[in-house]
């Protein structure tokens, strides 16, 4: 961290961040990045046990949820990274968070009615729990996957330190995943029930919207220098 | 030079002594196929005259059923002869489905018993499939058949197309215990809409487990008022359950002592069962019941 403050010290406006930098933003985003990265993972493990009634807990249940999980994840990287090419900013950011969180939903209420479906029409249960992974997953997680790149680019305000950005991210992302993997599997489904896990993981991403509508500002409102005092002020803040 | 000498005669004597508690070990418990398996691999044992199947071996070797191999009929073990207390509340089954096949003890004696009954025996693990037939002496015909799926899975679609069998026996164990799927409230009443109105369900459970009385309540909450059934010895606990109001214990003495003869070659004493089956919960009847939403079966046992 303290590499980043310093070279954005000594380059001030090579390329401006697309937020505005204050204490609390990168703490927000690196947050948010955690809890997307928890959320996805405890999803993916519920997911075992909500085709379970339906298709067994056989090895190919497992390999189909996976998949899914990461063939959602890869097309979601794709183009999260596509669309933070395009006027970057916390709109768009915090957009994704809330359209993650709806399209939980469906494996909330619509779970019994998709597989009862597919369970009649689709003998093999390799197929069947492949498709009813695909349906009730790819979405959410997809834009979930999103997330990722997204926030990489929300973090970056110049060249050289964007490899340190992105690795930041990656670790506080994939903290949060082992970390929802272990709490999930250990304590949630002895604590709740499955839906109930899941209307926390809806709750955790909306939070997720709010904190960033809350603390991240696009660039536009103050000026070009204003802006990379600030960067450099939050850099240096998260860096102690 | 001397010391080098010394320390390779030692070492060379503690690799012989090596070898020979090796070889030892080998004889007592000699392991004749291991077969590799989708989910672990399966193993078969030759001790003491018995030969048996283990999933775990490298965790406490769990037997999940063994032969004796001087009288392969008789059954070796006690929570396999107990299931057979589900012939006193149906005493001629016609129609039979076991969920798990181990090493397919149980189908094949129902099958000698019962010649004019169709079997249907369900097995997640093809492996073990392979293994009862090579070494068990399972085998396949036009009475029973043996289905690779999981039990969940056929028990529901057994449902939808309006099947009924009035002989199920529960006894799918992973390596550890029963999988969670196959222990909520919701699969025991898919097992239930595949039961006839005589019909009964055996379900083999461990008595000592954390599980104990989630079990209890789940099938209490399902089947209503159910046979509670231990023997001093076992670590098993044998659940009756039927569809309609059970029979009272004085009625089950009657088919216990018309099928004891039948019985008697498996070392099956259905004499001794009906004073042991009792209604009465020994369970903490406040438990939570097991659902298809709640169900930390794996973490609680």
């Amino acid at each position: 961290m303290s590499v980043i403050s310093q070279s954005s010290q000594s380059m001030p406006g090579v390329s401006a961040a697309p937020i505005e930098h204050t204490p609390y933003t990168r703490l927000v985003i690196l947050c948010v990045a955690f809890l997307n990265g928890f959320v996805i993972m405890s999803i993916e493990l519920l997911g075992g046990r909500v085709l379970a009634p339906y298709f067994g807990s056989s090895v190919h249940v497992w390999g189909s949820i996976i998949a899914v999980f990461m063939l959602s994840l890869s097309l979601g990287y794709l183009w999260g990274g596509r669309l933070s090419l395009r006027r970057p900013g916390p709109r768009v950011f915090a957009s994704f968070f809330v359209l993650a969180a709806m399209l939980c939903l469906p494996i909330i209420f619509l779970a019994d009615t998709v597989m009862t479906g597919i369970f009649v029409t689709i003998e093999d249960p390799r197929y069947g729990s492949l498709l009813t992974a695909m349906l009730l997953y790819f979405l959410p997680i997809c834009v979930m996957g999103m997330v990722s790149p997204y926030s990489v680019r929300l973090l970056v305000s110049s060249e050289e330190h964007s490899g340190g950005v992105a690795g930041m991210l990656y670790f506080v992302s994939t903290l949060g995943s082992a970390l929802g993997t272990l709490g999930t599997s250990f304590y949630f489904v002895l604590w709740f029930e499955i839906n109930t896990v899941m209307w926390g993981c809806v709750a955790a991403l909306l939070m997720c919207a709010g904190a960033v509508l809350l603390t991240c500002r696009s660039p536009s409102a103050v000026s070009d220098t204003d802006s990379n005092a600030s960067a450099v002020a939050a850099t240096s803040e998260v860096g102690q | 030079m001397k010391k080098t000498a010394l320390m390779s005669i030692m070492m060379l004597v503690a690799l012989l002594a090596l070898a020979m508690t090796m070889t030892q070990t080998h004889a007592q418990r000699e392991i004749i196929h291991e077969e590799r398996s989708q989910y672990r691999d399966v193993v078969v044992t030759e001790f003491n005259g018995q030969r048996c199947m283990l999933f775990n071996v490298h965790r406490g070797d769990m037997n999940q059923t063994c032969m004796d191999l001087s009288d392969p009929k008789r059954l070796v073990f006690n929570y396999t002869k107990m299931s057979f207390a589900g012939l006193l509340l149906n005493p001629d089954p016609q129609r039979i489905l076991v969920a798990g096949l181990g090493g397919g003890t149980i189908p094949m004696a129902m099958r000698d018993l019962f010649p004019d009954a169709s079997i249907d025996v369900l097995e997640v693990d093809q492996a073990v499939v392979n293994v009862a037939k090579e070494f068990f002496d399972f085998r396949e015909d036009e009475a029973i058949t043996a289905h690779v799926v999981d039990a969940r899975v056929f028990i529901k679609r057994a449902g939808l197309r309006g099947e009924q069998y009035d002989y199920i026996v529960l006894d799918a164990f992973s390596g550890e215990y029963i999988p969670e799927h196959l222990l909520s409230k919701e699969f025991l009443e898919e097992v239930q809409a595949i039961l006839t109105p005589d019909g009964v369900v055996v379900a083999n459970t461990f008595s000592s487990s954390r599980l104990y009385d989630y079990e209890s309540v789940t099938y209490q909450a399902v089947f209503g008022e159910f046979y509670n059934f231990k023997l001093p010895g076992s670590g098993n606990r044998l659940i009756l359950a039927t569809k309609g109001p059970l029979p009272s214990p004085g009625e089950l003495r009657s088919p216990a002592r018309e099928l004891y003869d039948a019985l008697e070659p498996y070392g099956v004493n259905l004499m001794e069962y009906p004073p042991r089956l009792t209604t009465r919960p020994d369970w903490d009847t406040s438990t939570r019941v097991l659902t298809d939403q709640y169900s930390p079966a794996n973490l609680l046992n």
